[in-house]
């Protein structure tokens, strides 16, 4: 399965899109510094905090964009282009070929978005941000996790349907997830039956602003608490198992 | 794999839900109880005499994961659980069917994650929270003093009101916009600085955009526009007065006066309420609180008449 997936990693990672996406977030790095601060009177945020938090928040949306645009066609064209076959008869199971997609789109995702945030890095370096060298880490860390999960959870989605319409329901994913908890609250508040129940419904939904935020709390060196952290863990679980049920359910009733 | 791995991996996903839950114990977290308590402790009589945060019961929403959500009322009895009402998601202040006015509020972690657009830290969101609390707690105040009662009509909710189509109008109104922006920095720079240039001004604004007012509406459209503009001026902008104090004690920062710029319908009254209760409080020796929400008197009638320039030539 090794094999296959630096086969994946190959085929995916490099060319022009990796320096592609290098260029625009490093354009949304600077735009954000120079003229993206988020500011109003008797706000008491720090300057230099609302600067990086604004950056995590718009990277971490952009990462996971990405992550839909690598991962929702590549179980499909996999199977079209039939090299399952091929690979069978060198005794890869269809189980493990799932599972190599998945883990391959999720690490081609997690360089994508390490890319994506080159330029903030830099900034991190040497213009200095509220962080230390192990908080950047944790913080980076569970930013590219969180777009590998997204990635794992749209190659999950692609056995099951089109790229069309994983497509679509990623970057739904993606932007209900980015602004899950005010979504809710939106659908809390007017005070219908059916807000309440979409509400609850939106609980199985992945929010990735939390996880953004415990992003943006381990970047700050304000982590406390951790119910963020275990939040995350759930959720990074339950799609691990979720991509591991899947993959074997894919193996024993495909017959090719 | 393994079974032994298999059954590895489960034992951690137990885990995991067991500290999710456990994490979710008890009624209220104690992060929320601890800043509330602290922002009910604020001592605002210098700031509106009369005013106490901490006598209004508190009722929290509580967000149960898969049974029906529910309301934690909080008050000198300490906390308990209403079970049979519908929980309202709001930062709010309303009136429980006992007739007790309450503040409508969510845990803090719930609000940090519905006000939060990624430019929030810990510790500032903690400070708005607080400071939510505050403005929520000055409309029961308000409620005490009467002010809805004076406004019993409801403004907004009159049958046959012309205010919904003004307000939409004046909203798309390209000179309306940059005559009420002309207006707010007036208002900002005469709270920053104190002078009668400046008052005078503040009154040339106003009297420009009252003058527009009145060339694009009717008299009955205009005077029913006012009485709507003074009202959320009256209600919001008295509590966003409070809310800023109440930031800037516990931040440590000086009040800021400055205008993003024109907002929609009842959103832009928050500032220009909070920059004339701001002005009018400056004022030595000047009481305009005591029958400020038992009556209908306006910003305006304090602002632009005798008694304040009285006050100001005395100093």
């Amino acid at each position: 399965m090794k094999a296959f997936i630096k086969l994946h990693l190959k085929e995916y990672v490099g060319g022009k899109s990796f320096i592609l996406f290098g260029i625009l977030g490093g354009l949304v790095t600077l735009i954000l510094f120079t003229a993206g601060e988020v500011s109003f009177a008797n706000n008491p945020t720090e300057e230099v905090i609302s600067q990086f938090g604004s950056q995590w928040k718009f990277l971490s949306i952009m990462a996971g964009f990405a992550a839909v645009v690598v991962s929702m066609g590549t179980i499909e064209k996999h199977r079209r282009e039939k090299r399952a076959e091929l690979l069978m008869l060198h005794r890869l199971g269809l189980e493990r070929q799932m599972l190599g997609l998945a883990i391959g789109n999720a690490l081609v995702s997690m360089l994508l978005s390490a890319v994506l945030a080159v330029v903030l890095i830099f900034v991190v370096i040497f213009a200095g941000a509220p962080t230390s060298f192990i908080g950047f880490i944790a913080a980076f860390l569970s930013y590219l996790l969180t777009a590998g999960m997204l990635a794992l959870m749209v190659s999950v989605l692609n056995v099951f349907l089109p790229s069309v319409v994983v497509a679509v329901l990623g970057v739904l994913l993606v932007i209900v997830g980015s602004f899950h908890q005010t979504i809710q609250g939106m659908l809390l508040n007017n005070g219908q039956l059916m807000g309440r129940i979409l509400a609850k419904v939106m609980n199985i939904l992945p929010p990735l602003d939390v996880f953004n935020r415990l992003t943006r709390s381990l970047f700050f060196l304000e982590f406390r608490g951790g119910q963020d952290l275990i939040i995350f863990l759930v959720y990074l679980w339950l799609t691990l198992t979720i991509v591991f049920l899947t993959a074997k359910r894919a193996g024993r009733h495909e017959k090719i | 794999m393994r079974k032994s791995s298999v059954v590895l991996w489960f034992v951690c996903g137990a885990a995991l839900l067991l500290s999710f839950c456990s994490g979710r114990a008890g009624l209220v977290d104690a992060h929320t109880i601890e800043l509330i308590d602290q922002a009910r402790m604020l001592d605002f009589d210098e700031d509106w005499p009369g005013f106490q945060p901490g006598i209004y019961p508190l009722d929290i929403y509580r967000k149960n994961l898969l049974t029906r959500d529910s309301v934690i009322r909080y008050d000198s009895d300490g906390l308990r659980e209403i079970k049979d009402r519908t929980p309202v998601y709001a930062l709010s202040m309303d009136v429980d069917p006992d007739g007790q006015v309450v503040v409508l509020l969510l845990n803090a972690r719930d609000f940090r994650s519905f006000a939060d657009a990624g430019d929030l830290d810990a510790s500032s969101a903690d400070l708005y929270y607080q400071a939510a609390i505050c403005h929520e707690a000055f409309h029961c105040f308000q409620a005490g003093q009467g002010l809805y009662d004076v406004y019993a009509d409801g403004i907004t909710a009159r049958d046959g009101s012309t205010v919904p189509a003004t307000s939409r109008l004046l909203d798309a109104d390209d000179e309306y916009r940059r005559l009420w922006v002309q207006e707010m920095e007036a208002l900002a720079q005469y709270a920053k600085e104190d002078s009668r240039q400046n008052h005078q001004l503040c009154f040339a604004a106003y009297q420009a955009r009252l003058d527009y007012l009145y060339s694009r509406f009717d008299d009955t459209e205009v005077q029913e526009y006012l009485d709507y503009a003074a009202f959320y001026e009256k209600v919001e902008g008295t509590a966003q007065y409070i809310e800023n104090i109440t930031l800037s004690k516990l931040s440590g920062k000086d009040l800021e006066f400055a205008l993003t710029g024109y907002a929609e319908g009842t959103a832009k009254f928050y500032s220009s309420g909070f920059f004339k209760a701001f002005i009018l409080d400056r004022v030595a020796d000047f009481d305009w609180k005591t029958d400020f929400f038992n009556t209908s008197v306006t910003f305006e009638d304090y602002l632009f008449t005798v008694p304040l320039q009285e006050c100001q030539e005395e100093q």
